[in-house]
């Protein structure tokens, strides 16, 4: 499933890294409505919506996995706390690998009369990976302004 | 948070005790052909017609395993998802698939399983399992017999018995190596199958 939501508590925040635009996580764990637990592992945030997650913090945070990658897209707070932010480096990263193989082989045919094994076999790669991505952000937008309207309740 | 599709559990005891027998039987057929090959002393000029029937069975037991293993591995995932593990990469099918697609095959399989393990131990917040070492060294043992294989073939194909030792030390170095791979996964198979059908019984029971 490439989006979800969660309507509960964070209970822990381990945070890996912060870079420039995002931020990573080792794990993010939610104190569920029935009690139970849910884990969010190797999750990657946009800086916006990492700023509102803090131990504590309770609401609906919206998830997503795109191939092998997951990370919370947005987050509505019972404090009033309304952020999106869903990072598109790798979209661009699939893009241009998909690009410059194509060039490469197209010079390379040009130029040397065959394609190359590997930049064909990362062509093929790249495309649908730009579109998983592609496709995963544009649900999450989705969910996300479908949902527009919910408040959490205060905890 | 409700998963998009509902899975249904399917018995896949089935095809994990199959899938462990051939595999059992390929890591045994492995020992054989390398007790042979190192018994000749690594000479391809004195490879008996014996020699050539095992490789042959090598071959039919290993493409066996593999579709036993592959459909087991469907069911596995699907019954991970029917088990409450919501949020797992792909589909089932896609679990199969990344054997397949070339370059993503060096690293999506691992993580497959990985994810099912984890995700068959703890199937309500599996993100929060871990999964043991057994699988990284399966898997390690899985792409060195493959590629030492793999260069024993190449090597065959371009230079035919001419490659002598060097061809026989890779064919040797694969054998070797398919043994551990073989049994690991065996056993990961036997393990992911019984905590599977150890939260079915707790499932069915609550």
């Amino acid at each position: 499933m490439a989006v979800s939501i969660i309507d509960g508590r964070l209970e822990e925040v381990v945070l890996r890294r912060r870079r420039k635009l995002a931020s990573i996580y080792d794990r993010l764990t939610f104190r569920l409505a029935d009690g139970g637990t849910k884990t969010w592992a190797k999750a990657i945030v946009s800086n916006d919506v990492a700023d509102h997650l803090k131990p504590g913090q309770s609401g609906r945070f919206y998830l997503y996995t795109a191939i092998d990658h997951r990370g919370v897209h947005g987050v509505r707070t019972a404090d009033g706390a309304d952020v999106y932010g869903f990072g598109k480096q790798n979209e661009i990263i699939a893009l241009v690998i998909t690009a410059v193989t194509t060039i490469t082989n197209i010079l390379s045919v040009t130029v040397l009369g065959h394609i190359q094994i590997l930049a064909s076999i990362l062509m093929v790669l790249g495309l649908p990976m730009y579109f998983a991505y592609r496709h995963t952000r544009v649900q999450a937008e989705r969910q996300y302004q479908a949902d527009a309207g919910f408040r959490p309740p205060a905890a | 948070m409700a998963e998009a599709r509902a899975w249904t559990f399917t018995d896949a005891s089935a095809a994990a005790g199959w899938a462990r027998r051939l595999l059992w039987a390929d890591a045994a057929l492995s020992a054989v052909a390398a007790a042979l090959a190192l018994r000749r002393g690594l000479d391809p000029w004195r490879a008996s017609q014996a020699e050539l029937m095992l490789g042959i069975g090598q071959l039919i037991v290993y493409l066996a395993g593999a579709v036993i293993a592959l459909r087991w591995l469907y069911l596995a995932n699907a019954n991970a998802r029917a088990l409450g593990a919501t949020d797992l990469m792909g589909s089932p099918g896609l679990a199969v698939g990344w054997f397949f697609i070339p370059l993503a095959n060096l690293v999506m399989p691992y993580a497959t399983v990985r994810d099912m393990w984890r995700a068959s131990a703890n199937p309500k917040d599996w993100q929060a399992a871990s999964a043991p070492a057994t699988i990284i060294l399966w898997w390690i043992c899985w792409l060195a017999a493959g590629i030492t294989g793999l260069i024993a073939f190449r090597l065959q194909i371009e230079f035919a018995k001419e490659a002598g030792e060097a061809m026989e030390t890779f064919y040797l170095a694969s054998n070797l190596i398919a043994i551990p791979a073989a049994l690991l996964f065996a056993a990961i198979i036997g393990r992911i199958q019984a905590m599977q059908d150890h939260s079915r019984l707790i499932q069915t029971l609550s």
